[in-house]
């Protein structure tokens, strides 16, 4: 075994290891001499004896995992080594392995388990009584092909190769030359190879030398000087894979879906906003179908998941104030939702709420025929037990809910976002639908926090204080014991459900008798099903913020508001959705006798309540005239007063001016009857909070006061509004007889308020009560933080307009009271005494004067700050060079979106129309050279279509039918009008004249592919499969459609209206019919382009939103 | 000391001036550092001795052998812009730390600060006269001060993102900016009304500039484009892009209006004949990959090409020849700003945080 002198390194290393290749032969020999007959012969897939194979068979013993294992170590595996281990003996390697390394080793190979078991044992213990075993166990599998790093075959050594290696001194030479002489026998594998003197390579095969050539010599790498060992491991390693391709599991979340928006929040605000966050590649507002209006979901897609687990962290459940465009400061709910499910599934419960809204709408509208005192205790369907103890105990079973059940708890507010997929709506729910929607969509998000949160184990701790937070201070008058249940769920409702069937009743005669004992006029919300459960008092509040509301009911099935009634007009819009309320006359003394004594006739009640009416109205009375004759008094007492403030705040200076400026504001706004009263009460508020801090009193006045949603911006005016209005409003919506003063009305409320309140609350709330001194307490800060903001508020020199959020004043009362009304608490009931600070009455008064004596004096420290400091909030959007200047920070890319803050024509892209179109004439020189560029690519276009027209004109020169028309439209078609495509009222896009445009010319051709029906029907299909919402098929006849959605100009963009523009006419030019579309009228530069779509008549209604006065409503 | 005694030193001094050579320290406050040797004469005049080592070959005045003569500092933060007054006497600059200096060319002291801008200046410009100086800003305003109320006397607002760039033209009455908002804007200085919005480039605009009669308006941004336009107009007339469309960071007329000087972030800097739309001369040595430097010509000596560089050394090129001719060394930071004297061998350099210093290095 000369001749097996192991080659150098790792192989010859190996081969050793396991016990030395000269071990091996002689039992493998043994072995195969017994049973394997053909292993002399055919070698299979002998494994070389030396190192490699060994190396190959011990690692890829594992390959075999699942069954090799048991073979190797077992029994069966000694038959199968031994064909392999024979050969190795018999033949003298090189033979062997030459022929080896072709195909044979592979085919040879499959059946037979690892070649290279630890020779010996096995061996031994398995020669001879195993065979029989083997075959009783289930064949092995095929061995997998040996996939060795190392060639399969014989081991060798290239001593020398002419073409690498140099022959300096020609000791190679003479090497070859020796090899010669000994290989004469032939017997082996040549070891050199090649042709030509010098040109032959030498090889050496495992490891045999012939004498007079070095013997190799072995080397442990491992014994190496340098080597060192791999320290141990103690622990396994977890192995993260990036995603890719070949990975399972839905790939890392890149999208976000996005709830608790206000609706009323610009589009592009909330991109901006979430912009921040990353690169946006897919931004998905969800609209009603129905109304149109946003449903304060947004889907938004980023690039990368780093961006929406930004997005995710930074925003979720964060409020975002007025500022930022967030109604009332809800939380965001932000959650992953990389495939969209979360948002079909929302979705689908919106669908299923609606469904079930309306049904029980319908139920009810049967009902109501039956005659029914105004609240009885009606034995609700399904609907909601007391919802709002079931609540508390449902929460730790939360997380068993199914996800698709918790998700949707989305209140009614959302209906289907996919119109064209959705069910038949009926059209006769709708207005309840709508007021249930207003209600919920102003303000009810955040039950689908609640709901949304188990779903993402992660988030469920942040449901909590969502939880908590649904009782916000100002609401803590009414009766509800514990926070409702908003869960949609009918198992979180069932349990609840027979349990306080009883409660149920009781609360609803509760209320009524809450209402008798108010004795206003109540507004009663017909909210059912799912959604009256979504619906919080809050979010009533909400709703009505810009009323004052005195308290807010539950009844068991319905909300029962009892507000100053007059406020509420039957039908406001509000983010375009209609409310629809009725302002019921105070059911007060209707309603305590329903629920004591049944027996009462319609007639008694009624009289009852018109005794009790025209008491009110007695000392309403009263009140008013005190409150006119004493107010001119008073105001004339405090002149004097109100001069000398005056005198004081000029002599203040500049440092006043922001103290002064909600203080001028307030006196503009003082004029208005009501203002003066908010400020007291809102001092009231500040005092009380002062107090209360420390005293914690169960029942203090605050609760009564009314919500401070009055801080709305627009509540100004809109008040004003409706005090001068209110003779007329009041007449038509009150079934009060006599017309009420508004003014009034409202300070008897203020009054009232806290003697009324009290016995209520102890009816309703006796069991609530550390949890209202918390609210109580939560409140304090929330008062504190609000004072906070509008501190920030005023020095913003931009809202120095009279439209100023009533917040300033919240502010400067704040200061106010403090320094000159220090217990606003308890106040006179008398209403003359409504300017409770003469002071301040005066400054009230006079403060339009001052105003705009302040502005004429500080007129040019206002300019100046205007011409040093841009205005603040687009600095906001702009880069902070950390250098300090934009040439010393150097360059650095400037993403698109970013730009579009400050470049007109990036902005333009994504604004809203009603606000561009008119000011785009303006800004039309201002349009990028890549907009020129463009524009001259288009007409440079439009030429080649006329000419091609004109070619095609020619032609069909011919045809007498289409000639004119033809004529027509190439003498048309000559000069391309400019229309440009922006956002439209009407839906998505639209498309804008942007010069006049005659009536009776081309205005567009409406180009497009050219398919046939069937296949027109398809795409149809798979369109709305792909959410391609919008359609862009125009059928030329019976068998032909354009397909403008992939392909097509402009003109796609066109939206349908009622009371169009344009017609679309077809036409033939040389055979080939063509959609054109031609002014109907005279279009003014900035008109939207409309042609009326014709579609046919179907049963899913899609609405039409054109707004024109002759609006069908639908457009099919 | 030094930098005290120029300090209160009154009325430049002119044409005695010998040359200096530095070997200097920092000066931690406003004033103009003079190097080590100096005598200050009683009439305010001050000599000094040069230094034996002078860094450039006496011999050889073929080439040009600027060295530093004085080191201003006062600029807090990194200084963005300078630019000789017509005339020469005044060097204005302007850096991020929001303020205009002034500083006598002759003598290094300060003149006189100018402060109004709320964000850092990115360039500053004179009119023709020297009786006005703009200012563009950051704060997306340019500022006109007179030199002879001493005060701000127009701020023009219209520029919807930072203002980078400002040049009068010949006249002085019609002055152009570009900025972050990628429009160039064409002004009149005596209404301070915005005249023209050209939307001109795609990315933020880094220079503009007139030819030396005012018809033409030459215009470079990131987007690596460079514009000719007509002043009148407003049409674009001529577009000139490099091959592989390196952001430029700087562009100019040459003194006879025939060529436009071009900088890029590719370390280089070309000479183009805008006729023809050629490249006819580059330029290469220095580093320019992130900053827009500054490019001048030098005439007053021979004509070269002058322009910092990000490795913090000035090069100085043959217009000709476009060999480096001589390299200043002696900034700490990279060399953003650079002006060449109309009438002297003098230039101005600055540069950035780590540096602080505008230096003026003198041929003399």
């Amino acid at each position: 075994m000369s001749g097996k002198a192991p080659p150098k390194g790792p192989r010859a290393l190996l081969s050793s290891l396991p016990g030395s290749s000269s071990q091996q032969p002689p039992t493998s020999s043994t072995s195969t001499s017994g049973s394997s007959p053909g292993a002399g012969t055919s070698k299979i897939g002998a494994p070389p004896p030396t190192g490699p194979r060994l190396l190959n068979g011990v690692p890829t013993q594992p390959r075999g995992k699942p069954t090799g294992k048991p073979f190797v170590n077992g029994h069966v595996g000694p038959p199968i080594i031994n064909v392999p281990t024979g050969p190795r003996s018999t033949q003298k390697g090189k033979q062997a392995d030459s022929s080896l390394s072709t195909s044979n080793d592979l085919s040879d190979h499959a059946p037979s388990p690892p070649p290279s078991p630890p020779p010996s044992e096995p061996v031994a213990s398995s020669s001879k009584p195993q065979p029989p075993k083997f075959y009783s166990l289930p064949p092995p599998p095929p061995w997998p092909p040996s996939r060795s790093e190392y060639p399969a075959g014989n081991n060798f050594k290239v001593i020398y190769d002419p073409a690498i290696d140099k022959d300096r001194d020609g000791r190679f030479r003479a090497l070859i030359e020796k090899v010669r002489a000994a290989q004469v026998d032939g017997t082996s594998e040549p070891r050199i190879k090649g042709k030509g003197k010098g040109k032959e390579t030498l090889t050496r095969y495992n490891g045999q030398v012939i004498e007079g050539e070095p013997e190799p010599t072995i080397i442990d790498p491992r014994k190496a000087p340098g080597f060192k060992k791999r320290p141990h491991r103690d622990a396994f390693h977890e192995i993260r894979y990036e995603y890719d391709p070949n990975s399972t599991g839905p790939p890392p979340p890149t999208a976000v879906l996005i709830m608790n928006l206000s609706p009323l929040t610009p589009t592009q605000q909330i991109r901006r906003i979430f912009s921040a966050h990353g690169k946006i590649s897919s931004f998905d507002p969800q609209i009603d179908m129905e109304s149109g209006v946003a449903l304060g979901i947004v889907f938004i897609r980023y690039q990368t998941h780093e961006e929406a687990k930004s997005c995710v962290e930074r925003t979720h459940g964060k409020k975002f104030g007025t500022g930022m465009g967030m109604a009332d400061g809800e939380e965001l709910k932000v959650v992953f939702d990389g495939e969209g499910l979360k948002l079909k599934a929302v979705r689908k419960e919106l669908e299923q709420q609606k469904h079930r809204g309306r049904e029980e709408k319908r139920r009810k509208e049967k009902e109501a025929k039956v005659p029914t005192l105004p609240p009885a205790p009606i034995p609700a369907p399904i609907s909601i037990p007391k919802a709002q103890t079931p609540s508390s105990t449902h929460t730790p079973v939360q997380p068993a809910w199914r996800p698709s059940h918790q998700l949707p708890a989305r209140p009614a507010h959302i209906p289907y976002t996919n119109g064209r997929l959705s069910p038949p709506r009926s059209r006769r729910a709708a207005p309840v639908m709508k007021a249930k929607m207003m209600n919920s969509a102003l303000s009810t998000r955040f039950p689908i926090v609640n709901d949304l949160a188990p779903m993402s184990s992660s988030h469920s701790s942040s449901s909590t204080p969502i939880h908590t937070r649904g009782r916000p201070s100002h609401h803590s008058s009414t009766h509800a014991p514990a926070p409702p249940s908003r869960s949609p769920s009918p198992i979180s409702r069932r349990p609840g459900q027979g349990r306080h069937q009883q409660q149920r009743e009781a609360t609803s005669a509760t209320v009524i008798d809450a209402l008798a004992k108010n004795g206003f006029e109540h507004v009663r919300i017909d909210l059912t099903g799912g959604a009256m459960i979504s619906i919080r008092e809050e979010d009533v509040r909400a709703f009505f913020k810009d009323f004052k509301v005195d308290c807010v009911l539950r009844d068991h099935n319905a909300c029962d508001s009892a507000r100053r009634a007059a406020m509420v007009l039957s039908s406001r819009t509000l983010g375009h959705h209609s409310v629809t309320l009725s302002a019921c006359p105070p059911p007060s003394h209707a309603a305590p006798v329903a629920a004591e004594k049944t027996s009462w006739t319609k007639e008694e009640i009624v009289q009852k309540a018109a005794d009790t009416i025209i008491k009110e109205l007695k000392v309403l009375l009263e009140k008013d005239i005190t409150e006119r004759v004493a107010a001119a008094d008073l105001r004339k007492l405090v002149a004097d007063e109100k001069a000398k403030v005056a005198e004081s705040k000029a002599r203040e200076g500049p440092e006043m001016v922001n103290e002064q400026r909600p203080a001028e504001k307030r006196g503009l706004k003082g004029l208005s009857f009501r203002k003066p009263k908010r400020i007291r009460e809102e001092e009231a508020k500040t005092a009380v909070v002062e107090e209360e801090a420390p005293l914690v009193e169960p029942e203090e006045p605050v609760p009564v006061e009314p919500p401070k949603k009055k801080r709305k911006k627009d509540l100004v005016p809109k008040i004003t509004r409706v005090f001068e209005l209110d003779l007329e409003s009041e007449d038509e919506e009150n079934l009060v007889p006599e017309p009420r003063k508004r003014a009034v009305s409202e300070v008897r409320d203020e009054e009232q308020e806290p003697v009324k309140k009290k016995p209520k609350k102890d009816v309703v709330l006796e069991d609530d009560e550390p949890h209202k001194k918390a609210l109580s307490k939560k409140k304090v800060v929330k008062k504190k933080s609000a004072a906070k903001v509008v501190v920030d508020e005023v020095i913003r020199p931009d809202e120095l307009d009279f439209n100023v959020p009533a917040t300033a004043n919240i502010h400067i009362s704040n200061v106010e009271s403090v320094s000159r009304s220090p217990s606003p608490v308890p106040e006179p009931p008398r209403p003359p005494s409504l300017p409770p600070d003469p002071l301040e009455q005066g400054i009230c008064n006079d403060d339009e004067d001052l105003y705009f004596a302040r502005l004429a004096m500080s007129d040019d420290t206002p300019s100046v700050s205007h011409v040093l400091l841009p205005p603040t909030e687009t600095v906001l959007a702009f880069r902070k060079h950390l250098t300090g200047s934009a040439r010393t920070e150097g360059y650095y890319k400037i993403s698109h979106t970013e730009k579009s803050a400050y470049v007109a024509q990036y902005a333009l892209r994504s604004t809203n129309v009603e606000s561009v179109a008119p000011t785009e004439a303006p800004a039309q020189p201002v349009t990028s050279s890549r907009s020129n560029r463009a524009n001259a690519r288009r007409r440079a276009q439009g030429l080649e279509e006329i000419n091609q027209v004109q070619r095609a004109v020619a032609l069909s020169k011919g045809e007498t039918a289409a000639a004119e028309l033809s004529i027509k439209f190439n003498q048309l078609q000559t000069r391309k009008k400019h229309l440009r495509f922006a956002r439209s009222p009407i839906h998505d896009w639209g498309l804008y004249a942007m010069e006049r445009i005659a009536r009776g010319e081309m205005v567009i051709e409406y180009v497009g592919e050219i398919i046939r029906a069937q296949v027109a029907d398809k795409r149809e299909k798979v369109y709305e499969r792909q959410g391609i919402g919008s359609s862009y098929l125009f059928r030329i006849d019976e068998d032909l459609v354009v397909d403008a959605t992939k392909k097509g100009n402009l003109g796609r963009l066109i939206n349908h209206s009622c009371d169009p523009n344009c017609t679309a006419k077809i036409i033939t030019i040389n055979g080939e019919k063509k959609i054109v579309i031609y002014a109907k009228q005279d279009i003014e530069l900035g008109d939207e382009i409309t042609y009326d779509y014709h579609f046919p008549i179907e049963q899913d209604k899609i609405p039409c939103l054109c707004g024109s006065a002759k609006c069908r409503g639908y457009l099919n | 000391m030094a930098a005290e005694d120029n300090c209160s030193m009154n009325g430049p001094n002119g044409d005695t001036l010998q040359t200096d050579v530095v070997v200097s320290n920092e000066s931690s406050d406003e004033g103009v550092e003079e190097t080590t040797s100096n005598h200050h004469l009683p009439n305010g005049r001050m000599q000094s001795t040069p230094v034996p080592d002078a860094p450039m070959p006496k011999t050889d005045r073929s080439r040009p052998q600027y060295a530093v003569k004085y080191i201003l500092s006062g600029h807090t933060m990194a200084i963005s812009s300078l630019k000789f007054s017509p005339d020469g006497t005044m060097l204005a600059s302007s850096a991020a730390d929001k303020l205009v200096k002034l500083w006598d060319a002759y003598s290094g002291e300060i003149l006189r600060t100018f402060e109004g801008h709320t964000e850092g200046v990115n360039d500053v410009a004179w009119s023709n006269d020297g009786e006005l100086l703009a200012s563009a800003s950051d704060d997306k305003s340019v500022i006109l001060w007179s030199l002879e109320t001493n005060s701000a006397v127009k701020t023009l607002l219209g520029h919807t993102n930072f203002v980078f760039c400002v040049n009068f033209n010949p006249r002085s009455n019609l002055m152009v900016t570009g900025g972050y908002d990628e429009t160039v804007r064409v002004w009149d200085v005596a209404r301070g009304k915005s005249l023209k919005v050209l939307p001109a480039h795609s990315d933020p605009v880094t220079a503009v500039s007139f030819n030396h009669d005012g018809t033409l308006i030459v215009s470079c941004a990131m987007d690596g484009l460079i514009r000719i336009w007509d002043a009148d107009s407003g049409q674009c007339l001529k577009t000139i892009v490099d091959d592989d469309n390196p952001i430029c960071s700087h562009v100019k007329f040459s003194p006879n209006s025939k060529f436009i000087l071009s900088a890029t972030q590719d370390s280089t800097i070309r000479l183009w004949d805008y006729q023809k739309t050629r490249c006819v001369k580059t330029y290469t040595g220095h580093t320019n990959r992130t900053y827009c430097l500054f490019t001048c010509f030098s005439t007053t000596r021979g004509l070269y090409v002058v322009s910092g560089s990000e490795d913090a050394k000035i090069y100085i090129w043959d217009l000709q020849s476009r060999e480096v001719l001589q390299v200043l060394e002696g900034h700490r930071d990279a060399v953003l700003a650079i002006a060449t004297h109309p009438i002297r061998n003098i230039m101005a350099s600055a540069s950035m945080e780590k540096d602080l210093t505008i230096r003026l290095w003198y041929d003399e």
